[in-house]
């Protein structure tokens, strides 16, 4: 092995990370690694708090999907105390599922337009300088001013219900701390209606980005893997409350295991790895070589039979006409959150309609006692695991927690690999094709601030090394200074 | 007039105050129209670290990288913002300076359900990743930082009004006020009668218009620097410090477990120590200091291991 490319930090994504590759004596790629830099150890300092605390503190292992995880955490806090989902009173559970869904506008219309849609709508090899939002807004200025607006009423949602733009507060055991009135009710189901009637146009600019790039979708991270993500009782796609599924690579149904309980202990489990802080998750019933599984947006367009919501179920359609099921090319992750947001925008406005979201009963009594939850749901980034046990008092005595970035860890450092041996022949390759590999990694909007709840950093970059035999560096070039040498 | 040229930068981050930044949503219109973003990795790809007039940095120092960063945001950047209570007072992931760096790993790599670990006369990854320092601390231990933005995130109107006026040269006169100040709850200014946990609001008469504090919940309200408008009094859930001390000085200033044990000590003077403790779930310091642990200034020893 005698040469490494680095690529440090990967920029727009959330979280520090880094690609190294390792190119033996004809430039042949003999390994790659997707390093996570960063450790913040939550799962220690979690332990020993009372149980009630976590929904406040959990939050702050990722400030993009915190709403996700103070839901996950009220719902583990709530099994603790021997609730059941059933258990909360109807407004409480469907204001929880609002306030979640509502999320999920605000983090979908910012991974969509402000990170990854810089390389289509500028092209992957167009100037690193310009390659960003702010190109975009020049480009496009207007499109630019309508995902502001669109993220605003995903952040609007979350503040009315949640209290606060980021972490919010209002999940607490055994229900919500505030109902919604009949006000903020009308101004959401307004706003939310202008993002719905934005919708069809702002999805035809990306499907058309799709087919544009047709061949980069085939060609970067194809990658054959099991899919988890939870279905409705029907098999229809759900991100609040239902039973967590896996299939393989053909589609056949695994595991069907409940959100709420210890089941996934038998499935999952987590492999440390020497060059990265992050653990790498894998089916317990396959050896950690054929247990890759994934998760997020594409995995759950993969499990779901199908969509209850018109638009949403029209696009999917549509995309497994083009790309079968399970489809299994890294890109397509951003073209499942497009159909995912159109289906949290209309999930939204049907929710609205429903009586019980303006009820006043918001809580059921607990009591403290010994006990252990789990807490499963959907985050914007994929299937997301929070597990307490407490004693007597309520306390925690232990705490798991996997983050659907960490699910993802495998297939993102698979489908970087795969695609690299194709693209890098060359030990300087060109930017573009390093910002190609990033945008694998960026199609799984991987939130390393948020998996790395064991550790934790921020940017990222590239940076190509090339080491002679003796580890001496020959050569040194990063992507970011190719015009100033 | 030539554009300010500003740079953003992130370390030990959940990455919410970059989030909070987005959320001035048009306004960010606003504050393009006087200012270039010439470096921000969340946002852009330019890597290296270039000259900026204002350097924008959250999160805390929890490993070398970190430091690096920080130091190389110094050398480039004339005015260096802390953005958020982890670059000012080390956060959330401050708590981690209860245990040593031994008992992370041995947690996360050993002890968690579910973990397969085959590494061998090793437990954490070692394969050039980063060391972690030996303590979580603010940025402000590594460089001087010349403002300091807190907050769990900052609000989006505090960090709007923030750059505004740094890029306009104007100063920003803050309230120099608790979060009771915009707290709308009444207060009989009465004596604590019990305490008791959080929890327990679910199954009691939690009255919504009344001090938390007052019913005989922990409130970190009367000790935290009141820049949020008190959102999460106002919908109904107690403040737990998350815009830190009311007067951030790491010298001079206040520690708000401190004010906190002060005021509980004055105003629940009826109720045992017993009952005091367990309203905590008999740990106050995680309550006391959920956001700013590393910047207390009682040097606390770390817990037994167990």
């Amino acid at each position: 092995m005698s040469k490494i490319i680095k690529v440090d930090p990967v920029t727009r994504i959330e979280g520090h990370a880094e690609i190294k590759l390792f190119l033996d004596e004809n430039n042949h790629l003999v390994d790659s690694q997707v390093k996570v830099v960063e450790l913040r150890g939550f799962e220690k300092f979690l332990v020993g708090r009372p149980v009630e605390e976590m929904p406040l503190i959990t939050p702050r292992m990722c400030g993009i999907c915190h709403t996700p995880h103070h839901i996950c955490s009220a719902k583990a806090v709530d099994r603790t105390f021997g609730l059941l989902p059933s258990d909360l009173p109807p407004t409480a559970f469907k204001l929880r599922k609002l306030l979640h869904y509502g999320s999920y506008i605000h983090s979908h219309v910012l991974h969509f337009f402000y990170l990854a849609a810089p390389d289509l709508v500028l092209g992957p090899d167009s100037d690193p300088a310009k390659r960003n939002v702010f190109g975009v807004l020049e480009a496009n200025p207007e499109l630019v001013k309508q995902v502001i607006f669109a993220r605003k009423v995903g952040q609007k949602i979350t503040e009315i219900l949640g209290g606060r733009t980021v972490h919010p507060v209002t999940a607490v055991p055994g229900g919500v701390s505030i109902g919604l009135t009949k006000e903020n009710r009308d101004a959401i189901e307004k706003d939310v209606k202008a993002v719905a009637d934005w919708l069809p146009g702002a999805k035809d600019i990306a499907i058309s980005l799709f087919d544009q790039y047709a061949e980069a979708i085939n060609i970067l991270g194809p990658l054959p893997t099991m899919h988890l993500g939870m279905v409705g009782e029907n098999g229809e796609l759900e991100f609040h409350e239902g039973k967590c599924r896996l299939i393989d690579e053909n589609a056949n149904i695994l595991e069907e295991f409940a959100s709420y309980t210890t089941e996934y202990r038998d499935i999952i489990s987590e492999r440390v790895k020497d060059y990265s802080y992050l653990k790498f998750p894998y089916y317990k019933k396959k050896s950690f070589e054929e247990g890759c599984y994934r998760v997020g947006p594409l995995a759950r367009i993969n499990v779901a039979d199908k969509i209850d919501t018109p638009l949403a179920q029209e696009l999917l359609t549509e995309f497994r006409s083009k790309f079968g099921r399970p489809a299994d090319k890294s890109l397509l992750y951003n073209y499942a959150r497009i159909i995912e947001l159109a289906y949290a925008v209309e999930t939204i406005l049907d929710l609205l309609q429903d009586p019980d979201i303006l009820g006043t009963k918001l809580r059921t009594p607990v009591q403290a006692r010994e006990g252990e939850g789990v807490g499963i749901l959907e985050a914007h980034r994929g299937m997301l695991f929070h597990h307490y046990v407490t004693d007597k008092k309520g306390i925690t005595t232990d705490v798991n927690l996997i983050v659907a970035t960490v699910s993802n860890n495998e297939a993102i450092n698979r489908s970087v690999n795969v695609t690299a041996k194709d693209l890098i022949v060359d030990a300087q390759p060109a930017e573009g094709l390093l910002n190609r590999l990033e945008m694998i990694v960026r199609a799984y909007d991987p939130c390393f601030s948020c998996a790395t709840h064991y550790l934790k950093s921020g940017a990222i970059a590239t940076e190509l090394k090339i080491l002679n035999h003796m580890g001496e560096v020959t050569h040194m070039s990063n992507n970011w200074e190719s015009n100033r040498r | 007039m030539s554009k300010a040229r500003v740079a953003t930068e992130w370390l030990m981050v959940c990455s919410g105050c970059h989030i909070s930044l987005l959320d001035i949503h048009e306004a960010i219109l606003d504050v393009l129209a006087k200012a270039d973003i010439v470096r921000s990795p969340v946002l852009a790809d330019v890597k290296e670290f270039v000259p900026a007039d204002v350097g924008i940095i959250t999160g805390g120092i929890r490993n070398e990288h970190n430091i690096h960063v920080a130091k190389e945001m110094r050398k480039n950047c004339k005015i260096i913002v802390a953005l958020g209570s982890c670059a000012c007072f080390g956060g959330t992931p401050g708590l981690a300076n209860l245990y040593t760096r031994e008992d992370l790993f041995e947690k996360v790599y050993k002890n968690c359900m579910g973990v397969d670990n085959p590494l061998e006369n090793q437990r954490e990854p070692r394969d050039d990743v980063p060391p972690l320092t030996e303590k979580v601390a603010p940025l402000s231990s590594v460089i001087n930082v010349d403002v300091i933005v807190p907050g769990c995130p900052p609000v989006p109107e505090l960090i709007a009004q923030g750059v505004m006026s740094l890029l306009d040269g104007k100063p920003l006169e803050l309230p120099n006020q608790s979060v009771c100040e915009p707290c709308p709850r009444e207060k009989d200014h009465t004596k604590i009668k019990q305490l008791k946990r959080w929890y327990r609001s679910a199954g009691e008469e939690l009255d919504s218009e009344r001090c938390f504090l007052e019913q005989g919940y922990i409130c970190m309200g009367p000790v935290t620097w009141g820049l949020c408008d008190a959102r999460c009094t106002k919908v109904g859930v107690p403040c737990r410090g998350c815009h830190g001390p009311l007067n951030p000085d790491p010298v001079k200033g206040s520690d708000p477990g401190v004010d906190a044990i002060s005021f509980l000590g004055t105003l629940s003077t009826n109720v045992p120590v017993e009952e005091v403790m367990e309203a905590f779930g008999n740990d106050p310091i995680p309550i006391l200091y959920q956001h700013q642990f590393p910047y207390a200034k009682i040097n606390f020893k770390e817990r037994d291991k167990k």
